[in-house]
């Protein structure tokens, strides 16, 4: 199996997540129109992102583990991506 | 201590692990397409009713939302720290991190579940004692509160799923069925506890942070 990640990397990382979270809180009390969604929306894939590399021990993970990875998340994208684009663009 | 068996159809023990592994993420990744179906109805009906969606999320309780967050987050933590501690045999370390991982997955269900009574009582379930919103479209607010139940709704039965995983590893922990020579189990069961980590981290601002700079 991937070597799991040394306990206190995952506690780095913790914090990390912690303090991402209390930004993502107090940045949608500013009035940033249409960053507010999209800041949010990035902050949680920078979230997401270090808790696949180092919870989910992707940075260790195989090639073919991360081709199926990389391609579930570019099938996420897609389909809310183009859905999004579609009913905006019906809206406009 | 035995090795675990080596199947049949596995040449060396790498090779089966990283088939678990591999097989782990396959299914992670049909969840998160079950999960994404829900997220592209949710982008449709924001976008269409972007009003009455902030007027909804302005009804959540944010510092509950951002706490469960948070608890869900040292959850991780400690189930992370419990893979580790298996894969290097220190039983009693890793059973007391699953229980702290299984306890915070607990406190988590029982927030989002007295959040839900908030919301009843607040008479926003969408059925017959909606209390429309003020100054928005009603029917999209309902759509807005039919989207956080379903979603959070579908979240906490996964988590709930997690919670029984966690404490089954946890005993097979305690009674030595896991450690170095199989850790495989342990670390599927982290890998979904993360996943269903990560849909919270993009649920949590999709439905409680928006209209809060309104």
């Amino acid at each position: 199996m991937t070597p799991p990640t040394r306990p206190a990397v995952c506690a780095v990382v913790l914090v990390i997540l912690l303090v991402l979270t209390l930004l993502t809180t107090a940045l949608a009390y500013v009035p940033m129109g249409a960053w507010n969604p999209v800041s949010a929306l990035l902050i949680a894939a920078v979230k997401a992102a270090w808790i696949g590399v180092f919870y989910m021990h992707l940075r260790r993970s195989s090639g073919l583990v991360l081709l199926f990875v990389a391609n579930g998340v570019a099938m996420l994208l897609l389909l809310v991506g183009l859905v999004f684009a579609d009913v905006a663009a019906r809206l406009g | 201590m035995a090795d675990a068996p080596l199947a049949h159809q596995f040449q060396e023990r790498r090779q089966q692990e990283e088939t678990a592994e591999l097989g782990t993420w396959t299914f992670l990744l049909t969840e998160i397409l079950l999960f994404a179906a829900l997220f592209a109805g949710y982008v449709t009906y924001r976008t269409i009713h972007p009003a009455a969606f902030e007027a909804g999320a302005r009804q959540l309780d944010v510092v509950l939302g951002t706490t469960n967050t948070a608890v869900l987050l040292v959850s991780s933590f400690f189930m992370a720290v419990a893979v580790h501690q298996v894969h290097h045999g220190r039983n009693r370390p890793a059973a007391v991190a699953l229980g702290a991982t299984a306890l915070l997955g607990a406190i988590f269900l029982a927030i989002k579940f007295h959040e839900y009574d908030l919301k009843v009582q607040a008479g926003h379930f969408p059925g017959p004692g909606f209390t429309p919103l003020p100054d928005v479209d009603d029917g999209a607010a309902r759509i807005f509160f039919s989207f956080y139940f379903v979603m959070t709704g579908w979240h906490a039965l996964h988590l709930l799923i997690g919670v029984v995983a966690v404490l089954v590893v946890l005993v097979r922990t305690l009674r030595g069925r896991n450690g170095p020579h199989d850790s495989v189990l342990p670390a599927m069961v982290g890998l979904y506890w993360h996943f269903v980590d990560v849909l919270w981290v993009f649920l949590f601002p999709l439905l409680y942070l928006p209209g809060r700079s309104a």
